[in-house]
């Protein structure tokens, strides 16, 4: 790497040193283009002036010396001018300059007539020709020089020596002395090159040494530009518009913002840009926008008067229909004797407006505060990590029975006589882990004298104070529950209601037979009574006095004629039609009284096996002309805990709704089918009721649980039937509630009831439900 | 091809000058009718070189210069006479010139008006420069030119050979080449 640096170095250098030999080199030919073209000058000069004219005699002609001069002097720049004008540095250039240079030696010494002293042009030619800084371009002067003598002094000795015998070492002599000046010259041109060299590489380092002062330079006069640019521009940059004034009054300078400012604000612009009077503008639009402006250039005067060290005024200005809230700050300006303050202004309209609106907000918050402390539903707020209560309402001091000191140093497992602290977290863990965004379930609290009452809870987090907490919204479901109970009583009455025209009918059919036969025992027991009085007369004393034959024909005719037989077989009959009618009616009656039965608070156990029957009893006009009843019930199911009168009304509820499912579904005359079936399965009674009506789609079996959902036609239903049904099995039993339902084919119920319901989470059953449904 | 070209104008060319510089200008005979005085030195001296000059002749020049360094040596021993050409019609101005400038600045050097070029056409000086040699007896003992070529200073024959005959010695010639303009037109006879 390092060599490689070094060798390109050298070529570098190698590089300069050639551009800089050819530059010389390309000024040396310039040099001798002029100076031949002045040596031709002088030379036809030299013969004008030396031998103008050869004589002879009177008469003159032009000396041949200036045709000389003119022609051989042209003759000799020509080639030269013409490769230094195209092929300037070129080595054929110097090569021709320096013969060309040469022979104008020889040239001017044939004009100056041989001079001595005209000789030395040789040597100053050679001397010249060194600046070429190349060796070889005394190749061909020399060269010239050398046979010019050489072959004159051999052929034409006369011409340069003067004599006819000169000695060939005079030859040798004068190039000799050429030689020994042009081996100097050489030296010269090596110790040229050698310098030319070393120039180079100085150039070189003086390349690198500015390349690297260069960036230097150029990073710090950027540094120093981007500076004196931020200095320019951080005015200009600021959001705030700030103007500097003088002691007058009078803007000596603004920035970007301010003359967005002054634009922007109409009439008073012009009023506004340096060289005005502030002041003077702020006075005059006092008038206008009120004493704020006044009370702005009133705080001006105080800065400039150095009445105070610093003045903020925040004040409003009308620009057109919107009015706008500016804080000025007026500051001392120091370090400037013409400058007195600076005034910057920000516009806090958006501030004003935010802390108009926060105070609006605050007193919202503090009025909606107001409203929930004194609430009477009751509102708890307890600490995630203790579980203490943060605060509360009137409403929940008021439900309790404690007062708000009481209570802050309770907890929610205080008021809940369910729970303990560990059941009362593992409840609260789904909430805590984001699971779900709110809790609900119902559960009992207990008031300070020890008496619960039913409450629906609504729980979810929040940070109160900085402290992460639980908000609890707590309804006290008494009331809620009494009205559930009378509207649970009530749709059970209307289930009766529609029903007591079937019922009726059904109490109606053995009424008819059991009045029947009443009336024949009526018309019967007369002849029976007689009968008997007249047996019981022939079993007196006087009868006894009777032959027995007369007896007997007078009993037989006594039978015959109160058709004894007759009466024997139907009598029993009559009876027995009677006491299955009665039975029939007894147990229809049952039915209704237990369907009409307000139930009780506690659970009983009851055996649903029992409950499915009546149930499909009291509705059996309302199916048994649209369907088969097929009742498939368990006789091994085990009695339940439960609320015996309301899950009456679910299956109730069911069978109705499958009759008139069936009814709607299906052609007159053909009879759908309806089977009640019960089971043990996995510790829990299922009751499944299943029918061939249409069934449902999708859209409404999400919903047949909603209150006051209904398909039916008005009148025919209120929509409650299920709703309260669903409450009862879920709710009340902590059972499940499920809906299979195909569109076309039919419907089935399933209700799931643990055996002991006491043992169920109906939270937990709630959420079984709704994961189901969903 | 043009270095070829321009190489061979140039060399013509200076073989055309030196040619013009080489060709030397005409040498006469001495007349009859130049007189012994013409060609004795004085007493004094035992030489007598007579010159010949067309005042005008610019080649004339490199002649005087060759003439004032032989008289450096010679000018105990030669009595030198310049003859300067001068025409009948011509004032003074026709001898103020720079070769007369020279020529006066030469010393020891008898200088003489040669009226329409009598003498020298006596005496076969047909050629500016050209010099002739006598000696005690106004024996002619060389003819010709000092210098080597046209207007060329310079070692020459002809002062080579004067040399050799003042200082005793044989020459290898007794006369050379004598290059200079023509002093008067053609030869006229002598009268």
């Amino acid at each position: 790497m390092k060599t490689e640096a070094f060798r390109l170095e050298a070529e570098i250098k190698e590089s300069i040193f050639e551009r800089e030999l050819r530059e010389l080199q390309r000024l040396t030919d310039r040099v001798f283009g002029y100076l031949l073209v002045a040596q031709w000058f002088f030379g036809v000069g030299c013969a004008v002036i030396i031998s103008p004219k050869t004589w002879e005699g009177m008469s003159s002609t032009t000396h041949t010396h200036v045709w000389a001069a003119i022609v051989v002097g042209g003759a000799l720049v020509s080639l030269p001018l013409w490769l230094i004008w195209k092929f300037p540095g070129e080595p054929l250039t110097r090569w021709v300059v320096a013969s060309a240079q040469v022979m104008f030696s020889g040239l001017l010494i044939h004009l100056m007539g041989g001079r001595i002293e005209a000789h030395f042009h040789v040597f100053g030619s050679l001397a010249l020709l060194a600046f070429y800084r190349d060796a070889y371009v005394f190749l061909p002067a020399v060269a010239l020089i050398f046979l010019d003598h050489l072959f004159r002094g051999l052929f034409w000795p006369e011409s340069v020596f003067g004599v006819f015998t000169p000695s060939v070492w005079r030859a040798f002599e004068h190039a000799g002395w050429v030689l020994f000046e042009t081996i100097f010259l050489l030296w010269g041109i090596h110790q040229g090159r050698e310098h030319l060299r070393k120039l180079s590489q100085l150039q070189l380092s003086l390349m690198k040494e500015r390349d690297s002062l260069e960036g230097r330079v150029q990073q710090r006069t950027s540094e120093v530009a981007r500076a004196r640019d931020y200095s320019e521009h951080v005015l200009d940059s600021l959001d705030a518009a700030i103007c500097i004034l003088d002691c007058e009054g009078k803007i000596l300078s603004i920035n970007h913002a301010w003359r967005e400012f002054a634009e922007s604000n109409g009439s008073g612009a012009r009023s506004c840009f340096e060289f005005e009077n502030f002041l003077h503008a702020c006075d005059a639009a006092a008038e206008i926008q009120g004493k704020a402006v006044s009370d702005l250039a009133a705080a001006i005067r105080v800065v400039i008067e150095a009445q105070a060290e610093t003045r903020v005024v925040e004040y409003p200005y009308h620009s057109g229909s919107k009015m706008r809230w500016f804080q000025a700050r007026i500051a001392p300006f120091v370090g400037d004797d013409e400058a007195a303050v600076v005034v910057a202004h920000v516009d806090v309209t958006e501030r004003v407006i935010a802390t108009r609106s926060f105070v609006e907000q605050s007193r919202r918050a503090t009025s909606l505060a107001q409203i929930i402390h004194e609430s009477p539903n009751e509102v708890y707020i307890f600490s995630q990590a203790d579980l203490r209560f943060e605060e509360v309402n009137q409403g929940a001091c008021e439900a309790t029975g404690y007062n708000r000191k009481e209570l802050l140093r309770m907890t929610p497992v205080d008021l809940k006589s369910e729970f303990d602290s560990c059941t009362f977290r593992q409840h609260l863990e789904p909430l805590r882990q984001d699971q779900v965004s709110m809790l609900e379930f119902q559960t009992i609290h207990r008031r300070k004298g020890g008496e619960t009452y039913p409450v629906q809870v609504k729980l979810n987090k929040s940070v109160f104070q900085g402290v992460p907490v639980y908000v609890a919204f707590v309804t006290d479901l008494t009331a809620v529950q009494q009205l559930e109970h009378q509207l649970s009583q009530a749709q059970k009455l209307e289930s009766i209601g529609q029903l007591a025209a079937g019922v009726a009918h059904e109490i109606n059919t053995p009424m008819q037979f059991i009045g029947s036969n009443i009336e024949f025992f009526q018309q019967s027991m007369p002849q029976v009574l007689h009968l008997v009085d007249q047996m019981r007369e022939w079993l007196g004393k006087e009868a006894i006095d009777t032959e027995p034959e007369s007896r007997l024909l007078a009993l037989q005719e006594l039978l015959d004629q109160k058709r004894y037989d007759f009466l024997r077989e139907q009598i029993p009959a009559a009876i027995e039609d009677c006491a299955e009618g009665v039975q029939r009616v007894v147990e229809i009656v049952s039915a209704m009284k237990a369907f009409s039965h307000p139930g009780t608070q506690d659970k009983s156990m009851a055996n649903l096996n029992e409950m499915l029957s009546s149930a499909s009893i009291v509705s059996r006009n309302r199916w048994k002309f649209v369907a088969e009843m097929q009742l498939e019930l368990d006789p091994q199911a085990p009695e339940v805990l439960c609320h015996p009168a309301e899950l009456n009304q679910v299956w109730l509820n069911l069978i109705v709704n499958a009759a008139d499912a069936i009814a709607e579904n299906h052609p007159e005359g053909e009879l759908g089918k309806i089977w009640l079936r019960s089971y043990f399965e996995q510790e829990q009674l299922v009751i499944e009721c299943e029918d061939t009506g249409g069934g449902m789609p999708d859209s409404i079996v999400q919903r047949v649980f909603d209150p006051f959902f209904t398909t039916k036609d008005v009148g025919k239903g209120t929509g409650q039937g299920l709703a309260i049904a669903h409450d009862i099995v879920v709710n009340r039993h902590g059972g499940t509630f499920e809906v299979e339902s195909t569109e076309g084919q039919g419907s089935l119920f399933r209700v799931c009831l643990p055996l002991s319901s006491d043992d169920a989470d109906p939270a937990d059953a709630e959420s079984l439900v709704e994961s189901k449904l969903a | 091809m043009l270095l070829f070209a321009w190489g061979s104008l140039v060399a013509c060319s200076f073989a055309y000058l030196n040619n013009y510089n080489q060709t030397p200008g005409e040498i006469g005979s001495i007349s009859a009718e130049a007189s012994l005085p013409l060609r004795r030195p004085p007493a004094e001296k035992q030489w007598l070189l007579s010159m010949g000059i067309h005042p005008q002749c610019p080649c004339t020049r490199a002649s005087l210069a060759e003439l004032e360094r032989l008289m450096v040596h010679l000018d105990r021993l030669v009595h030198t006479r310049v003859y300067v050409f001068k025409p009948s019609e011509t004032d003074s101005s026709w001898l103020e010139t720079p070769l007369m400038k020279k020529l006066y600045g030469v010393a020891g050097v008898e200088i003489l008006l040669d009226q329409d070029g009598q003498i020298a056409n006596q005496l076969g000086i047909l050629t500016s420069g050209g010099v002739m040699l006598f000696d005690r007896e106004g024996q002619l003992k060389f003819r010709g030119g000092l210098t080597s070529s046209r207007g060329h200073e310079g070692d020459s024959l002809g002062t080579q050979a004067i040399r050799e005959l003042v200082y005793g010695r044989n020459p290898l010639q007794h006369h050379a080449p004598v290059y200079g303009c023509k002093i008067i037109a053609k030869r006229e006879p002598l009268q």
